[in-house]
């Protein structure tokens, strides 16, 4: 088992600057390129998501992030003290409208989902605990 | 800066690396009078661009509401990134 520990400020320049260590870790486990490219997707959509939505005030806040591989299985947890909100009561996104009823925004969930395997959700003792699931 | 040329009544504009968050936010504020001036079909080319988020998507998607869907066009996207257009359903605007 490898496991990547991260911990960020919240702050998009941290969420940048932790790309580096995760192409790191991806590399020293081999990750195919597609692989690469669906873990920074999925880490760059959900801790932005945080950074830019989870907190109310100027503070700054810690944002845990845990990438850990086993065989065939790589798992992401993204946890925060950020207001409550699971990313999985967001109603699932139309994509087959026509472009003027296309809304602007709000894909970012929806591809996670359809990119992670599986996405589980948990709010305990004040803190936002979200789990990803990618096949390597 | 993003580097722009005019060919065959297209605008193309060309992209670099990383096209997450942090980065579309800066596109955005840099594309925002351009595409307003860009009188034929806009293209964006992705032949340098490793990555894409969802905030790349969204330029997208306002690029074509202001100059009508099939006057955006994004050329030499990679696979991983076509992909992404597609789950979102914005592969008429691949090339």
């Amino acid at each position: 088992m490898n496991k990547l520990d991260v911990v960020l400020k919240n702050s998009l320049e941290e969420l940048q600057r932790a790309t580096g260590e995760i192409d790191a870790f991806l590399e020293q486990i081999g990750a195919s390129g597609e692989t690469v490219f669906n873990v920074h997707f999925v880490v760059e959509e959900m801790l932005s998501n945080v950074i830019k939505y989870a907190f109310k005030d100027s503070s700054q806040h810690e944002i845990l992030l845990e990438i850990t591989s086993e065989k065939k299985d790589l798992r992401i947890v993204i946890e925060d003290d950020g207001m409550e909100f699971n990313p999985l009561s967001v109603p699932e996104k139309k994509t087959d409208l026509p472009l003027q009823e296309r809304e602007i925004g709000g894909l970012g969930i929806h591809l996670v989902r359809k990119i992670a395997r599986d996405m589980t959700y948990l709010r305990r003792n004040g803190r936002n605990r979200l789990e990803m699931s990618l096949l390597i | 800066m993003i580097r722009t040329e005019k060919s065959d009544g297209k605008d193309i504009f060309f992209f670099d690396g990383r096209m997450d968050t942090a980065t579309c936010a800066g596109v955005e504020k840099e594309l925002d009078g351009q595409i307003e001036k860009a009188e034929g079909t806009v293209v964006f080319d992705l032949g340098s661009v490793d990555f894409v988020s969802s905030a790349f998507l969204r330029i997208c998607i306002a690029t074509a509401k202001k100059k009508g869907a099939g006057n955006l066009k994004v050329a030499n996207a990679a696979p991983s990134i076509k992909k992404v257009f597609k789950i979102a359903g914005l592969d008429q605007f691949l090339m």
